[in-house]
């Protein structure tokens, strides 16, 4: 039996410590990851009501089983939830018990990591407590009757690693607990994707603009939408295509839609500060060749998403639709239109472009768009992922947008401020057979009716006026 | 322009798009009118182009390499073992990824009405009188 691989008949349980994270996302991440590889996730998450709050907090760590290390492996391929990976080997509600059980694990699973040719490190991780050295050594000392490894110690590069893992998050006003609430013990088997949040980052990208996703929730949108290799996806409001570079970097194709000029054809002054104009190769195409990601580019159109030229009859063309529609804030809402009656449009020479008109493009009308397009643009098991902003005190599930033909997976709340926040909404494309073709997009709610009726509030309640 | 240098359409871009001019019932397919053409070789995936062979409109994709003068470099319709025959995969990829029109316009087969392409950028604008 090779080191890594649990016995027929034998279930591995496997350790996920997640990282720091106010969305909460991870369950809906490893869930969407799963379903994008075929397979199903059996998760044991621990929680509690917290005394202090009321509020249900969540351990930091979970644990999967019934599944096979090859697709824990794959999980954490994608993961940026996901900080750590182990097989476990123990764990208990205190030292003895966590001991007890690394005994019972069986010696065939874990008996190749003690012999001698197998070097080791022990690490001690302390949940929301710093744990200092006297307390790791003494830690240390006290497995060593149920860790008889005989290989040598190598902390730089060991052939195995293994975390004893406390958590002290059970917060007794606001100080951390004298005792752990629980202990684990693991072989690490690999991290995540958190990588590639420096790897990615805004602040060397050449090409930003002032609504660039942050790194790690692009990544974490990706992985919401099921892409995987060979997948097309297609963002409607594209701006500088930061929600695409996760998805080509993942080895989906990407396309893109903006009704702005000058984002697209790298024109205006840059997003940074004092960065002056911008450059000729501040474009979408260039930055994914930067990162060596040239040929999953496929093009970028000049296109008004209330007015799309998706050719959507019939025609299934997208695996994912990944976006960040403008709410009015650091991004006016337009779309192609006049406030005159009847607008006429200059007789040009020929060679030159007329660069339409636009006019307010109001967030019930963005959002009724995006739905039908998503609808009927998805293949069936397609996902829409986007951002919907909302005002805190107006908010109930009847103001998400609602589409017979999507099913609402995910809604994750991103407080933005005391008053407002966003949510982060993924929807799956249902087959067709069950739903009839007329179908439309609806908002139950009125909170998004009129012009800037995100915008308003949102000033408002910055500026401590009453709405108008 | 050096502009052009790094941006351009395909014809896998081509297909996907149509006329949403008012009215208009028969948009698709979008007449090409090419002035500038470049052929640009990119990684061959045919995983990929085995899957786009069931999402895009293949007479589409022939009438369009007809219109930029590309004629006799694809069959007439899919072969059925398309998802195993490399030759055809190949000539598909050529046609879908590695044609690329850098300046020209699109037109609405219906109402006529053009969309320019610059700097290989679709400009899918319709105008404030047309929406």
């Amino acid at each position: 039996m090779s080191k890594g691989q649990c016995l027929d008949g034998f279930k591995c349980k496997y350790l996920i410590l997640l990282a720091q994270d106010k969305l909460l996302a991870h369950i809906s991440e490893l869930e969407s990851v799963a379903q994008t590889f075929g397979f199903k996730l059996n998760i044991k998450q621990k929680a509690k009501i917290s005394q202090s709050t009321g509020k249900t907090d969540f351990t930091k760590w979970i644990i999967l089983q019934e599944i096979a290390e090859e697709n824990v492996l794959k999980l954490m391929s994608r993961s940026v939830c996901a900080m750590s990976a182990f097989e476990l080997w123990g764990s208990g509600s205190d030292f003895s018990s966590l001991k007890q059980s690394i005994l019972e694990y069986p010696l065939e699973q874990k008996g190749d990591c003690f012999k001698e040719s197998q070097s080791f490190a022990i690490r001690i991780k302390g949940i929301g407590k710093k744990m200092s050295s006297e307390i790791q050594r003494e830690r240390i000392d006290l497995l060593e009757d149920v860790l008889p490894f005989q290989g040598k110690v190598d902390l730089v590069n060991p052939s195995g690693e293994f975390y004893l893992v406390e958590d002290y998050t059970n917060r007794v006003q606001g100080l951390p607990p004298k005792e752990p609430d629980a202990i684990l013990f693991g072989r690490l088997l690999c991290n995540g994707q958190r990588s590639l949040i420096e790897r990615y980052s805004l602040k060397k990208r050449k090409f930003i603009g002032n609504t660039s996703m942050d790194v790690m929730l692009s990544i974490l949108m990706t992985n919401l939408g099921g892409i995987n290799k060979n997948s097309v996806v297609c963002d409607p409001f594209v701006g500088t295509g930061s929600l695409l570079i996760p998805a080509a970097h993942f080895g989906g194709y990407v396309i893109g839609g903006d009704i702005n000029y000058n984002i697209i054809n790298a024109r205006g002054r840059s997003s940074r500060k004092g960065a002056g104009w911008r450059q000729k190769d501040e474009t979408i195409r260039h930055t994914l060749m930067e990162y060596g990601l040239r040929s999953q580019y496929l093009d970028v159109l000049l296109c008004d998403a209330a007015c799309h030229a998706w050719n959507t009859n019939g025609k299934e063309l997208f695996d994912a639709i990944i976006t960040d529609p403008p709410y009015g804030i650091r991004e006016a809402c337009q779309k192609v239109g006049s406030k005159k009656q009847n607008p006429v449009v200059p007789e040009l020479e020929p060679g030159l472009s007329h660069f339409p008109e636009q006019t307010e493009y109001h967030l019930e009308d963005v959002f009724k768009d995006l739905l039908n397009f998503a609808a009927q643009s998805l293949v069936a098991g397609g996902r829409l992922v986007y951002w919907l902003p909302v005002f805190r005190a107006d908010y109930s599930p009847k103001v998400i947008p609602t589409h017979s033909l999507l099913k609402l997976m995910y809604n994750h709340e991103q407080i933005l401020n005391s008053h407002s926040s966003r949510r982060l909404i993924v929807m799956e494309k249902l087959a067709k057979e069950n739903v009839t073709e007329t179908a439309q997009a609806t908002i139950s709610s009125s909170v998004f009716s009129g012009h800037n009726s995100f915008r308003d509030k949102y000033f408002s309640a910055h500026n401590g006026h009453e709405s108008r | 322009m050096r502009l052009s240098a790094f941006v351009r359409m395909r014809l896998i871009t081509h297909n996907m798009l149509t006329s949403h001019v008012k009215g208009v019932k028969n948009g698709y397919p979008l007449v090409i009118k090419a002035e500038d053409i470049k052929e640009q070789e990119t990684d061959f995936n045919p995983d990929f182009i085995s899957r786009m062979i069931t999402r895009i409109e293949w007479p589409a994709l022939t009438k369009a390499m007809e219109m930029i003068g590309h004629t006799d470099q694809l069959p007439e319709e899919v072969p059925k073992d398309y998802e195993t025959n490399n030759d055809f995969l190949k000539q598909a990829h050529h046609a879908l990824m590695e044609i690329e029109v850098i300046t020209g316009s699109l037109t609405c087969p219906e109402s006529g009405r053009e969309f320019p392409i610059a700097n290989g950028i679709p400009n899918m604008l319709l105008n404030e009188d047309e929406v």
